[in-house]
């Protein structure tokens, strides 16, 4: 065995922790499916970098925290495997597959760090399968790589900060954006008062916050949107919506859609370590301890993965995860764990806090929860709200019985898209403190895997 | 420790075959994004259904931009990084069981 550490996501978290590994001197492999490390947070960020700075252009401030990472995360002693896309991980850990320009590889690991991020809340819409529907981070990515905004005319809708964000970029790349529609409204500050005090401990994440609200761009708006539905027969032609104000329709080309971001939990899952449903966030996340351990020893989830608590955190649990291995094998006295780990854990301790105060605000609207009718909730398997409810009422109660029934969640996405939703649909009483059922059991491979590639895998025991 | 990273030069431009058209890309860019910015909206049509689907989390999660690179299937747009010369086409039906065989009916 070649690695102490093998640490699968080359975002802010597994960067930290393979700087952290290295620093250290533990041979650190790192996994990553995109051509180059960033994770979604700093996408492609030395590939614009060096398109701005040909143009005589530097970086924004935001952004080149993230460069710096980069660079200190590629000077550093580890190992880095782009385009390795994890199919596999064995129950505890010990094992992992990845798919590297069509190649299985199958590698024995020693302590694994899953850094596997978060993606996009899934909502469906009424017509959110038609192409040019995208999710908001979508159109960042494509910003951020292509160095294109979205064509033509464009509609925002949902809420959280990262959809005005995306707004605002969008609009300063001389994007024609026609709608910002957001289900946020007066009733959800009022309701987010309460956890003021405790995010005034993060003043800088309080001020980014208040300049992403007041400096939207100077678009049509909508405030409290309670329903829409995006109408089109191959592709988008426009949206219908309804908010407390009144309803309308806008022309568009394309819907960017964001409901905030969830876990991850596809590896963690996978590995069959212990989630727990957190409510604040409406989201399943894996059981982690203060070192991010989860229930397997050695087998620790750090960053968003874990919980939605951003790229500053995602950093700081990175590197936990490290010194609680290293001290296990000895790297590292118990008294320079303490004194290293204390001001991780007390950031982190911070950054939680300030996290209610923003998924009060930016909450799915009850409205919108639960989809109905020809709604499509399966996208792979095309399976609509109707079948699902019809499957509900004539006794299916778990997922897994939804499944089996209507093949919802069985498609390549593996219930990444639809299973927030039919769960939601199954538990009525998500919001009153019901209890969601398990999610349906995650099997491998996670990946699409040709016969051929398992058949010719290369695998070291 | 390794030598110091640095990027100096900018990124070169790529091109590559989707269907009839020739697409032009940022080296390192992927081929989702690169469609996207030259107006391609739909990279497949649901087998059964006959929908069209074009790329919705760009991130690797949704499948939606399942395409076929190089003859081989389902490869995520998103996720591949493009390379001079690539054949991309899209995903319109359900495929052959074997090399020689005909498509099968829908």
């Amino acid at each position: 065995m070649n690695n102490d550490v093998v640490v699968i996501g080359a975002g802010p978290a597994g960067m930290a922790a393979a700087i952290q590994a290295s620093s250290l001197g533990l041979k650190a492999l790192v996994l990553d499916e995109q051509p180059a490390p960033g994770g979604q947070r700093f996408r492609a960020i030395e590939q614009r970098y060096r398109r701005l700075r040909a143009a005589g252009k530097g970086l924004p401030a935001s952004e080149q925290k993230g460069l710096d990472l980069i660079r200190r995360f590629r000077e550093s002693d580890t190992r880095f495997v782009d385009q390795a896309s994890v199919w596999d991980i064995s129950p505890g850990g010990r094992q992992i597959s990845y798919l590297h320009h069509g190649r299985s590889f199958t590698i024995p690991a020693n302590a694994v760090v899953a850094a596997p991020g978060a993606y996009e809340r899934p909502v469906p819409l009424e017509g959110w399968h038609l192409p040019g529907v995208m999710s908001a981070g979508a159109a960042q990515t494509m910003l951020k790589m292509s160095g294109h905004p979205v064509k033509g005319r464009i509609v925002l809708l949902g809420c959280g900060p990262l959809l005005l964000l995306t707004a605002r970029q969008l609009s300063n790349a001389g994007a024609n954006v026609v709608g910002l529609l957001q289900t946020t409204g007066p009733a959800d500050f009022l309701r987010a008062t309460p956890y003021l005090p405790a995010a005034l401990r993060s003043a800088t994440l309080l001020k980014q916050g208040l300049q992403l609200l007041t400096q939207t761009p100077l678009v049509p708006k909508v405030f409290s949107l309670t329903q829409a539905s995006i109408i089109g027969a191959d592709h988008v032609e426009g949206v219908n919506y309804r908010s407390r104000g009144g309803s309308g329709f806008i022309e568009c080309d394309a819907v960017l859609l964001h409901f905030g971001v969830i876990p991850n939990t596809q590896l963690s899952r996978l590995a069959g370590v212990a989630h727990d449903w957190n409510e604040q966030q409406e989201c399943w996340q894996p059981v982690v301890d203060a070192w991010q351990e989860t229930s397997a020893e050695n087998l620790m989830v750090a960053g968003d993965g874990g919980g939605i608590l951003g790229d500053e955190a995602a950093e700081m649990s990175g590197r936990l995860s490290i010194l609680r291995i290293a001290h296990r094998l000895g790297r590292i006295s118990d008294q320079s764990l303490s004194k290293l780990a204390a001001p991780l854990q007390r950031g982190l301790k911070r950054l939680a806090a300030a996290r209610a105060l923003i998924d009060t605000i930016f909450h799915t609207p009850e409205t919108m929860l639960i989809p109905s009718g020809d709604t499509v909730v399966c996208r792979c398997e095309e399976v609509t709200a109707a079948e699902i409810a019809a499957a509900n009422a004539s006794g299916a109660s778990g997922l897994r019985h939804l499944k089996v029934q209507t093949r919802v969640g069985m498609g390549p996405c593996r219930a990444q898209m639809c299973s927030m939703a039919a769960m939601a649909m199954i538990t009525p009483g998500i919001r009153c403190g019901q209890r969601p059922p398990p999610p349906a059991t995650v099997r491998a491979p996670i990946r699409p895997l040709t016969i051929g590639q398992l058949a010719e895998a290369d695998v070291e025991i | 420790m390794r030598p110091p990273h640095d990027l100096p030069e900018p990124p070169h431009q790529v091109s590559f075959r989707f269907g009839d058209e020739e697409i032009e890309a940022w080296e390192g860019e992927t081929v989702a994004t690169a469609l996207l910015a030259s107006g391609v909206m739909i990279t497949g049509v649901r087998a059964m259904s006959g929908r069209s689907r074009g790329p919705y989390c760009l991130i690797g999660v949704c499948h939606e931009c399942l395409v076929e690179i190089d003859g081989l299937a389902n490869q995520r747009a998103c996720i591949t990084t493009v390379r001079q010369n690539m054949k991309v086409c899209r995903q319109t039906r359900l495929r052959p069981l074997t090399g020689e065989d005909e498509t099968r009916e829908q």
